[in-house]
């Protein structure tokens, strides 16, 4: 009876110690890294800012935050502001570590903009009738697109004349048959391929050229 | 190896009736409790978004409702039935199977220019197959004891994730847990150990109390169509920690199948 009673103490010894190495196994396994952007998509150059401090972590705390931001950059600590100055895609990724060296991460993808280029035109020769600019038809008018403007370069200028005559080129030059009002459309393309594009009304008046063929009502005034 | 724990567990039963020494049938009932770590994990990442989205809402002008945290999950019922063979007064043989049950869920909606619905809920369900010992080693009316044994625990974890963040909340968010509806399926063989404490109320009746402890991961839970259990959308699959403390209170008929009737 001795002996049954030995091997009975000798058991439960052997259960509570097996509970407690297997209460301690069941402690959570690791943090879950989490983060807000304040920005995800903006035109550069632009600072976003970078908050870990959602970050769960089930025991302990997080001993050290590591940020890289996908453009060569990177950072520590919960919070974090970053420069974005060249236009692309970037990964921002964020790596947690907890008291007990168990690491987390976390990802996402920040939109850094190219910037559009602006369009803008001027043209001459032309006048003022009753407050507003106007042309002569038949005159050779030069339209010019410098004030255009690209952070980086503008590599293209397309003409639309409003009479189905196209051109290309900063500086371009037109002549008008017939008098009326055109929209003339500038489109200017950047170097990254964006495109934006600037219409104006020029008004033209006179007559017709003694070889015009003319074949409609066609006024001989702007409307 | 599912087929291959059952038939061990007929052939041992079929070895212990040959036997023919006297049969307890017995059932029991309790609280448990489960880890569920990587659950639990992803409960508490919905509750740091969830607060995080009370917060930031509640003092927004145009944005109504808040959503409750989540309770963690591994607090359920356990259920047991088992049968077991008493080869000498302080030394049985048996097997039990045992279902233990668990649950946590939230639902809500934050109301914006849209409404933002939220609802989220995990359900873990782990039916197990042991087999084991059971050794008394105090025998005073009441009958204090240890048993250990070995099983197979097929799991069951049931996921469902619907999480809009409302067009209101400033910022982008990285590392939200995925949404979708899914049934992860595993299992596991581990280890199961616990003392007893037993009165025999009537030589075919004993009522009595039982703390099991149970040791075991189901390393690899997958749907129907195979995709692994990736709570927390890093892409990689996780675990799930079976282990966990069962508190029941049973009774068991004892049946003496011995052809001497038990006499001496």
């Amino acid at each position: 009876m001795k002996r049954q009673k030995l091997v009975g103490l000798l058991t439960t010894l052997c259960l509570v110690a097996v509970s407690i190495s297997g209460c301690l196994q069941i402690q959570p396994t690791g943090p879950q890294a989490m983060f807000t952007a304040s920005e995800i998509a903006h035109i550069i150059p632009f600072t976003a800012s970078f908050d870990a401090t959602l970050t769960y972590v089930p025991d302990g705390e997080i001993v050290s935050y590591l940020w890289t931001f996908g453009d060569g950059g990177s950072d520590t600590g919960p919070v974090v502001d970053h420069i974005y100055q060249q236009n692309g895609s970037y990964r921002v990724t964020l790596t947690v570590f907890d008291a007990d060296g168990k690491t987390a991460s976390t990802s996402m993808s920040v939109e850094a903009l190219n910037p559009l280029p602006t369009a803008e035109f001027s043209y001459s020769p032309r006048s003022t009738m009753e407050e507003k600019p106007v042309v002569s038809a038949s005159e050779e008018i030069t339209f010019d697109g410098a004030d255009s403007f690209d952070d980086e370069e503008v590599v293209s200028y397309e003409w639309y004349f409003g009479d189905t005559e196209t051109a290309s080129g900063q500086v371009v030059t037109h002549k008008y048959l017939y008098p009326g009002t055109y929209n003339v459309v500038l489109t200017v393309t950047d170097n990254d391929g964006d495109t934006t594009q600037c219409v104006q009304s020029v008004c033209v008046i006179g007559g017709a050229p003694c070889n015009a063929d003319v074949t409609g009502d066609i006024p001989w005034s702007c409307q | 190896m599912k087929g291959l724990a059952s038939v061990l567990l007929v052939l041992t039963l079929l070895g212990m009736t040959a036997y023919a020494s006297p049969l307890e049938l017995g059932i029991g009932a309790g609280p448990s409790f489960t880890s569920l770590d990587s659950f639990n994990e992803s409960i508490g990442t919905f509750n740091a978004l969830i607060n995080e989205l009370n917060e930031a809402l509640g003092v927004h002008p145009d944005v109504s409702g808040t959503i409750a945290s989540m309770p963690s999950m591994g607090n359920g019922l356990y259920l047991s039935a088992a049968e077991q063979y008493r080869l000498m007064d302080w030394f049985a043989l048996g097997a039990h199977v045992e279902y233990s049950g668990s649950s946590s869920s939230t639902v809500g909606f934050y109301q914006g220019s849209e409404i933002s619905q939220i609802d989220v809920s995990f359900r873990s369900h782990v039916l197990g197959i042991v087999l084991g010992g059971d050794v008394t080693f105090v025998d005073l009316g009441i009958r204090l004891g240890a048993n250990a044994g070995v099983g197979y625990f097929h799991t069951i974890l049931d996921r469902k994730v619907v999480f809009q963040i409302p067009d209101e909340y400033p910022d982008a968010i990285a590392g939200v847990p995925p949404e979708g509806e899914a049934r992860y399926t595993g299992g596991a063989f581990g280890l199961e150990a616990g003392v007893t404490l037993t009165y025999p109320v009537f030589p075919w009746l004993t009522i009595g109390s039982q703390v099991i402890y149970r040791t075991a991961e189901a390393r690899s839970l997958t749907t129907s169509q195979g995709v692994e259990m990736d709570l927390n959308g890093d892409g990689k699959g996780e675990s799930v920690n079976l282990s966990g403390l069962a508190v029941q209170f049973s009774f068991s008929i004892n049946i003496d199948l011995s052809l001497d009737g038990g006499k001496e």
